[in-house]
């Protein structure tokens, strides 16, 4: 089976099956030489989404190795494993197991361990060595081809050309004449592979402030065990924040399925939060809203949990007695509903910078908007309604002409008489929103002969702005 | 007979008053009561609703939803004012309710970002959250926003409800909007439906205090009754209407259950014929 894409107005095979029957196919050759060979070849066209989607997913799971894991192009990853080869008995063994886990899984894998990013790329791909020592990498580059300084192709063909081949040819060159002749990005590859020069690899995902795990050598399939192992991390979890005087607010919880899946389960508080039976709790409602959307498949062998976000929490006293705790108390109940139900089902009211009922107060999530006080028009007496519709409903009116309130009126299919009315109060529109030909409001404030009051407006001044204004209820009074 | 415990409460509301710091709840025997501010219901219900059981308010049409919330804010508006009150609302209520508006919400005195609104998506979400919110007792009242009579909200769930708030002596309301009367363990139902009110004492042409005919269902001591009230912003509680019939309207002079229906529509139904009838006829 090979795969195939189109390169330079070809189809062209861009990698294949180690398969003795396809003797003869290399990677490079065009679709119909490799089908004048084997007419029956199976193809695949490319599908890139796809392969980054796989590639990220590898990604994810070699964060049990390290929390700094980035992609590099296509098909490559750069793991920053500095001070993390001690947890796997070393860098030998640590290579080895990333490798085992890796083929496992089915992938075919190629690895090294270097000092620079860009050495342990080219040693990788073009060198033998899995582990370079410190210090040696550049011995270790130099007989390599130049194709390991991730270069652009003609670069390497125009350097070629000249005779340069390998890395080594280039090392103890004068800079500035190759600066000249062939840019900068060869010296900047150069340097970085040699470690002259940083490269900063951006990690696929941030990196968590603390990261506390749990391995299992038979992978756990039971939801009262990961519960369980969730406490112990936490408590583990509320010692470290409370030596460095802070709580979490944001964190992730990785369950890394024995077949390379993850799964991530992200909980935050409104509040800095470190209570371990609290943080506990949160995550128990976050696995209880997943229902059945999960599968532990053959089990979970490592349970992480990364504190993503923290704010400063200081020591403080717990009272034993009756202080109030009402407000801790309440806070936890909108973090767990927020968990459970999602963030903007559990919502406040934030005041916004408008004279616009409809757009003065608006819902926002109430686990990341503090409490505030709102501005409220008082004028003393009711003139604004209980219940405000979200969108003004449309009715038939019949009111005086040009300014007079409403006399009977039609509204969700229900014929009303007006007996006392109060108006208008007229609000302009907001020309800097809506546009200059935005119509006015005129509210008033009606009774009907059966008791109901509401709030109706007539949308644009007659003849000024509209011949026909239409009429709205937009409210309710009690 | 006027209860001694009634004579206490209201010569400490008049002390309140005179001091001016009057609020509509009072401790006794360790229940706290929430008084209406309308002696004769207060006597009714012996010194007002008690806080940390289960109370409806419903009205029979989505359009009477405006006075159902307005009656329940007055009560709500008469708890602790520090603390938060969680208002759970159905998915079902949300097409043609809309949303509370703080401004209007100030007629009631009533702070609108001590809201915490809870939308979830489904009815068993809705249950849930209404029960974590029960048993949570650092609120000042949890108000379940429900429309009609669905299924999942049965007697059984709301017993539990009950027990719970019963536990962390949180009030709990449920507002119950188009809903019909339905056995629950709620320890009062009210029936609101709006009345037709006078003009402006100030303008004869403007619109007077808005009125309300409240009728109450269910009552644990079995004692019910019904009243035209209007809510009194400045002082705070509700007022009994006056009974002197609108000249618009003659509706008060008529009994006040004249906008119910006929009769009560029976609980359940029937599956046995009457048979004392039968034989006699």
């Amino acid at each position: 089976m090979v795969v195939i894409d189109t390169i330079k107005n070809a189809m062209r095979i861009i990698a294949m099956a180690a398969d003795s029957r396809l003797a003869g196919i290399r990677v490079g050759q065009t679709l119909s030489d490799a089908r004048a060979i084997y007419p029956d070849i199976e193809c695949v066209p490319h599908n890139l989404d796809a392969d980054r989607a796989l590639l990220v997913k590898v990604a994810r799971w070699c964060e049990r190795y390290t929390p700094l894991v980035s992609l590099s192009g296509q098909d490559g990853l750069f793991l920053d494993i500095t001070g993390c080869a001690h947890l796997f008995d070393g860098e030998q063994s640590m290579l080895e197991d990333i490798n085992r886990r890796l083929e496992a899984q089915g992938f075919g894998v190629k690895s090294a361990i270097a000092d620079t990013a860009g050495a342990a790329w080219a040693i990788a791909r073009y060198g033998d060595a899995a582990i370079t020592l410190p210090n040696a990498h550049k011995i270790a580059l130099e007989p390599l081809s130049l194709r390991a300084l991730r270069l652009p192709l003609d670069t390497i063909g125009a350097l070629a050309q000249v005779g340069f081949k390998t890395i080594g040819c280039l090392v103890d060159l004068p800079r500035a004449p190759i600066v000249a002749r062939f840019g900068e990005t060869v010296l900047q590859r150069l340097d970085q592979a040699l470690g002259s020069e940083d490269e900063v690899l951006s990690p696929l995902q941030p990196v968590a402030e603390l990261v506390y795990e749990k391995r299992f050598p038979d992978p756990i399939v039971y939801e009262d065990d990961i519960k369980t192992t969730i406490k112990t991390l936490t408590i583990k979890l509320k010692v470290n924040l409370e030596q460095r005087g802070r709580g979490m607010r944001r964190c992730r919880l990785q369950l890394f399925r024995a077949d390379g899946e993850v799964v991530q389960l992200e909980v935050e508080a409104s509040q800095p939060l470190r209570n371990a039976h609290k943080i506990a709790a949160l995550f128990d409602e976050r696995l209880a809203s997943l229902h059945d959307e999960w599968d532990a498949g053959f089990g979970f062998d490592i349970i992480q949990l990364c504190v993503l976000r923290s704010d400063k929490l200081d020591a403080y006293q717990e009272d034993l007695v009756s202080s109030d705790q009402s407000e801790e108390v309440v806070t936890h109940l909108i973090d767990r509903l927020s968990v459970r139900l999602g963030q903007n089902r559990v919502l406040h009211y934030q005041a916004a910078d408008t004279h616009i009922p409809e757009r003065r107060f608006a819902l926002a999530p109430a686990l990341h908007h503090r409490q505030q006080a709102l501005p409220v028009y008082d004028t003393g007496i009711a003139t604004r309604p209980v219940l405000l519709f979200d969108r003004p409903e449309l009715a038939e009116v019949m009111a005086e002409v040009p300014e007079g309130p409403p006399i009977r009126f039609r509204w969700r299919r229900v014929s009303y008489e007006v007996t006392r009315s109060e108006g208008p109060e007229r609000i302009a529109c907001e020309w800097w929103k809506d546009g200059r030909a935005a119509h006015t409001r005129d509210y008033f404030r009606i009774e009907t002969t059966n008791g109901y009051r509401l709030w109706l407006f007539r949308h644009g001044l007659y003849e000024r702005e509209t011949d026909t204004p239409k009429w709205y209820v937009h409210g309710m009074f009690a | 007979m006027v209860h001694r415990a009634n004579i206490a409460a209201t010569l400490r509301q008049a002390v309140a008053k005179i001091d001016g710091t009057q609020t509509r709840l009072a401790v006794e025997n360790s229940r706290r009561r929430l008084s209406l501010g309308i002696e004769e219901i207060d006597n009714l219900l012996g010194g007002g609703i008690v806080c940390g059981d289960m109370h409806e308010v419903r009205c029979s049409l989505s359009r009477d939803l405006g006075c159902a919330s307005g009656f329940l804010l007055g009560l709500l508006s008469g708890l602790e004012e520090n603390k938060r009150i969680v208002w759970i609302t159905d998915p079902a209520t949300a097409p043609d309710c809309g949303k509370l508006f703080p401004d209007g919400l100030v007629h009631f005195k009533f702070d609108a970002s001590r809201l915490i609104q809870i939308r979830p998506l489904h009815l068993n979400d809705f249950l849930w959250a209404a029960g974590e919110a029960a048993k949570t007792s650092g609120l000042a009242a949890v108000v379940l926003h429900i429309r009609g009579n669905p299924v999942g909200f049965d007697l059984s769930i709301s017993r539990k409800l009950m027990l719970r708030a019963q536990t962390s002596k949180t009030p709990l309301f449920v507002l119950r909007q188009a809903g019909e009367e339905e056995a629950s363990s709620a320890a009062t139902r009210w029936h609101i439906a709006p009345a037709t009110s006078l003009p402006d004492t100030a303008y004869h042409r403007g619109l007077g205090a808005m009125r309300q005919r409240l009728t109450l269902e269910k009552h644990r001591n079995g004692q019910t009754g019904n009243w035209t009230i209007y809510w009194n912003t400045n002082t705070r509680s509700f007022e009994h209407a006056a009974s002197r019939a609108s000249p618009t309207h003659s509706e008060l002079s008529l009994h006040p259950s004249v906008n119910r229906s006929d009769s009560p529509p029976a609980l359940g139904q029937v599956l046995a014929v009457k048979w004392k009838q039968r034989q006699a006829s």
